[in-house]
């Protein structure tokens, strides 16, 4: 019987040991997600805000996506602000993006031809981040803007720095196309 | 081995006969060597040698032979005695293929002479070398076997009998199984894989240890290897002592491996770690009852390519049709950063056999599995070192057995029951890809095989039912928790027929009929799938999938020196599960992705693998074999996707019995073209498939005897003529060249 009962403790020990976890509360909620984001574009006479809005997270309900009107042959100052969902408050998430601005960088392509976006922050390596920018435009026209926040991009390959995304690599964490129009 | 005693006497004569298992001739020229008399015997032209011995002594008697794996025997004899051994020589030159009435249906395996020389590789790459297996990657470290086109939730895989259970839902999560803790991998297909839990359609991949030596003495192995390829080294120490009253057996296995390379750069950040160890222990307990208790636990860490992680489609598009992949460093390196895997799984398994009368048996039998899965994305604030996924997994398994032995026949039937619970560890922070679950699966099956004069007929049914019960958040906002359940009824049923044509050849008809309940990945995964940048959603509605398999296979023993093996199959699929591309993409903070749906289909994979081995002369062998599939989807009239290329290989291998003091030393040349998987459509794809390509290989091994000890040496070296290439079934393709040209090293000593 004392072999029984040493084989007994044994499973049960396992038994116990495996089933003793807690069971999950399921308010999972995603740290990594970015919920809004917002692009204020101002000039001497006005102030333009594009704004997107995800707050159920990837799939589930389509994102809001909201563009505006630019007017023509402006120089605009660009902020970009962006917001993560928790507990059903909105967090802001670009002192997060700054502090790791070595790892960050926005590319800016616009189909609106005259366009051009520069960069009007630096990385502690003095390379451009983004979350702060210029735009320029030209003749009117409409078409999209489109803004991508690249993660761990290879800031010095060619071209990068300048604002080409071509050699970036690194991983997308934002990627939004804002309609726009310009006249 | 069967002992006559003939006389008594202090000092005697020991003589022995050495014959070919297969064939019952003797085997001339086999080394016999006993370590205590440190002295070598050759048997004569009719396999027999004599010893002098002195009587109650205890000996270790070595037998080699060329093409046979070194056997060791512990003598103590008190008389005047004749051995009769019987070598398994003819199997080597079937690759274990078993032939004769006793036969299994189409049993492959991997010997342990095989998985000396491949220590190196883990399960999943050293089965590719079996005729008809082949393995889905993520790069080298990350493979799944892949069987008849059939893999993941349709391919069970056994480790020491007990069906592995795990985060086998994704193509990136590789079985948790230390091959070097086993002596022999098996595919089992046909009826007996009906006694195992789990959905086997394409039949069984078993890892097995072998029984304990009939010696009370400590004895062991030691296995070490170096590779050129990212520097990889590992050892493996086995140990062993069969006492009277307690068997025991220990292993444990270390593997440490940087960046590999491909034939022009480094693979950044492709490194792995591995350590496991494993215990068996045999004792007879209470009356009869002998009891086994198996304990393995197994852990690793391995390093996915920098340049694979991508997470939306422009990132997918910028990698793709670069030379090099980002991030490819000009050094290097063996440190492992994100993205990586931490994977750890441990097993307890405890079994009891009692022999009833001499013709029933009775076993029972727990296992409890956990597994551990973390794995590591690139993420923001410093959140790179938490990981992005880490699911807890639990099982436990219940079995009865009732073993049944008649003078032709064998009948088993067993009740099983298995639970199963799965939780997402919360720190995460990121919604998980699978909810939590919980699942409860009893079963029952029957199997029942007749040996005739000249033919064996096997029968099999099975039973299983399965009841999720899931977890779950809603996925719209507020997310409330939600609780789902549900209930599934599989059965399965097998016949298989084997005919002795005649003395050269057997025949052998399987047929069987498989009911596969959707797993919860297939049901409820819901999320993006990062690897291949896309949005994978289950479908909760999914019906089982019910497959009718039918196989036919010809194996010839033409001539001493001539075999063959052929096996055409056909399966037929209906509600067969599978993920389809949706025409429209959903918009995310990443931009647009792709969706892919699980939905069903009416679907068909056939195909036929063939194998031929020939001796031109004594001392060389020439082997090849042939593997050709077809998958198709015939509701909408397109190939499946990630079907295995068509494949034929080839191997040259010289081998002598003597050189010097050495033993079978052998050499032998391979060549494998991997054709192109031209049967895929432009749009199922990326890109288009890799084109076809042939790798060279080469080794060379030697054995020796120094005292007790039993010495073997190789030198390997796969792709020698640096090829690159990318392999379809790789997911890695998209990014970056397969392997560089890779020498490896390595010794196993056996005491």
């Amino acid at each position: 019987m004392k072999k029984l009962s040493y084989l007994i403790l044994i499973v049960t020990t396992f038994l116990i040991f495996n089933t003793s976890c807690k069971k999950d509360d399921h308010n999972h909620s995603d740290h990594d997600s970015i919920n809004r984001v917002i692009y204020e574009l101002k000039s001497a006479t006005d102030t333009v805000s594009f704004s997107f809005n995800d707050p159920d997270g990837d799939g589930g309900t389509a994102p809001v996506i909201a563009g505006g009107t630019l007017k023509a042959n402006k120089n605009y100052t660009g902020s970009i602000k962006l917001f993560t969902l928790h507990d059903g408050q909105y967090e802001e998430l670009t002192s997060e993006i700054l502090a790791e601005g070595t790892k960050h960088q926005f590319f800016f392509t616009s189909t609106v031809a005259g366009i051009v976006v520069s960069y009007d922050d630096k990385d502690a390596s003095n390379n451009p981040i983004g979350l702060s920018n210029k735009v320029q435009t030209g003749s009117s026209g409409s078409g999209v803007l489109k803004i991508t926040l690249k993660h761990e991009p290879n800031k010095s390959a060619a071209g990068v720095s300048g604002g080409d995304l071509t050699n970036a690599g690194g991983e997308t964490d934002a990627e939004i196309s804002y309609p726009i129009t310009v006249n | 081995m069967s002992q006559t005693a003939i006389s008594q006497s202090g000092s005697l004569i020991l003589r022995a006969k050495v014959l070919d298992a297969a064939t019952n001739k003797p085997l001339a020229k086999v080394s016999c060597f006993i370590s205590e008399l440190n002295k070598t015997e050759i048997t004569n032209s009719k396999g027999e040698f004599t010893y002098k011995l002195v009587s109650g002594y205890e000996y270790h008697l070595s037998l080699s032979h060329q093409g046979c794996e070194a056997e060791t025997h512990h003598l103590s004899i008190f008389s005047d005695t004749t051995i009769v051994f019987y070598l398994h020589h003819y199997h080597k030159h079937l690759n274990e293929v078993k032939i004769g009435a006793k036969r299994n249906p189409i049993i492959e395996a991997v010997s342990q002479g095989q998985i000396d020389v491949l220590a190196k590789e883990n399960l999943s790459n050293l089965l590719e070398k079996t005729t008809g297996v082949r393995t889905i990657k993520n790069g080298n470290s990350i493979a799944k076997p892949i069987i008849q086109g059939l893999y993941g939730n349709r391919l069970t895989i056994l480790n020491q009998g007990i069906a592995q259970t795990g985060q086998q839902w994704g193509n990136d999560h590789a079985p948790e199984i230390d091959p070097l803790a086993g002596n022999r991998i098996r595919v089992i297909k046909g009826v007996s894989v009906l006694e195992y839990k789990g959905v086997n359609m394409g039949g069984l991949i078993s890892i097995e240890a072998n029984r304990f030596k009939d010696d009370p003495h400590l004895h062991g192995k030691l296995n070490s290897f170096f590779e050129t390829n990212g520097f990889g080294f590992g050892a493996n120490v086995q140990l062993e002592k069969n006492l009277p009253n307690l068997a025991w057996r220990l292993t444990g296995t270390y593997k440490n491996s940087g960046d590999k390379s491909t034939a022009d750069y480094y693979l950044r950040n492709t490194g792995s770690r591995e350590m496991n160890v494993s215990f068996l222990a045999e004792k007879t307990l209470f009356k009869d009852w002998k009891t086994n208790l198996f304990l393995s636990s197994f852990n690793t860490e391995l390093g996915v390519l920098r340049g694979s992680h991508v997470s939306s489609t422009s990132d997918l598009n910028e990698a793709i049709g670069r030379s090099q992949p980002f991030f490819t460093e000009d050094e290097y390196r063996r440190d492992i950063a994100p993205p990586r895997q931490e994977v750890n799984h441990h097993l307890l398994k405890l079994s009891s056999n009692k022999l009833i009368d001499s013709s029933n048996a009775l076993n029972l039998l727990y296992a409890g599995q956990i597994n551990n899965r973390k794995e590591y994305d690139v993420r923001r604030g410093g959140r790179s070192e938490i990981p992005a996924l880490f699911i807890f997994q639990h099982s436990h398994f219940l079995e009865g057995k009732w073993i049944k032995t008649r003078k032709n026949s064998i009948t088993k039937s067993g009740v099983q029951f298995q639970y199963t619970e799965n939780i997402n560890q919360p720190e995460t922070g990121i919604t998980p890809l699978i909810p939590n679950y919980s699942s409860i699966e009893p079963s029952l099956f029957f199997t029942h095989s007749h040996n005739y004069e000249n033919s064996k007929f096997d029968l099999g049914f099975r039973y299983d039912m399965q009841a999720f019960n899931i977890f779950t958040t809603t996925k719209t906002i507020p997310r409330e928790n939600i609780e789902l359940s549900q209930l599934f009824h599989n059965g399965a049923a097998s016949i298989s027929y084997l005919y002795h044509l005649n003395k050269q050849t057997d025949i052998q008809f399987n047929a069987g009929f498989t009911v596969r309940n959707p797993a919860i990945n297939e049901l409820y995964s819901f999320g993006l799938h990062q690897g291949v940048a896309s949005l994978e959603e289950g479908n909760s509605n999914l019906k089982s999938e019910k497959s009718f398999k039918t196989s036919v296979s010809l194996q010839s023993t033409w001539t001493e020196r001539l075999f063959t093996e052929a096996q055409v199959y056909f399966h037929n699929m209906n509600d067969f599960i599978y993920l389809k591309p949706q025409s429209q993409t959903r918009l995310t903070i990443r931009g647009a992705y792709p969706v892919f749906i699980y939905e069903q289909t009416h679907a068909q994979i056939y195909g036929f693998d063939a194998k031929v081995k020939y001796k031109l002369m004594e001392g060389i062998d020439l082997s090849a074999d042939y593997s050709y599939l077809k998958g198709v989807n015939l509701t909408e009239d397109i190939p499946l996707i990630f079907m295995p290329a068509n494949r034929l290989r080839g191997e040259l291998e010289f081998s002598a019995s003597k050189w010097g003091k050495w033993e079978n030393p052998t050499w032998a040349i391979s060549g494998q073209h991997t054709f192109r998987q031209n049967h895929l459509n432009n749009d199922q794809d990326f890109i288009p498939a890799p084109d076809a390509y042939l790798l060279l290989g080469s080794r060379i091994s030697i054995e020796r005897q120094i005292k007790s000890q039993r010495i073997m040496a190789y030198l390997q070296v796969e792709n020698i003529l640096n090829t690159r290439f990318r392999d379809y079934l790789n997911r890695l393709r998209y990014f970056s060249d397969d392997l560089g040209r890779n020498l490896s090293v390595g010794i196993s000593i056996t005491y």
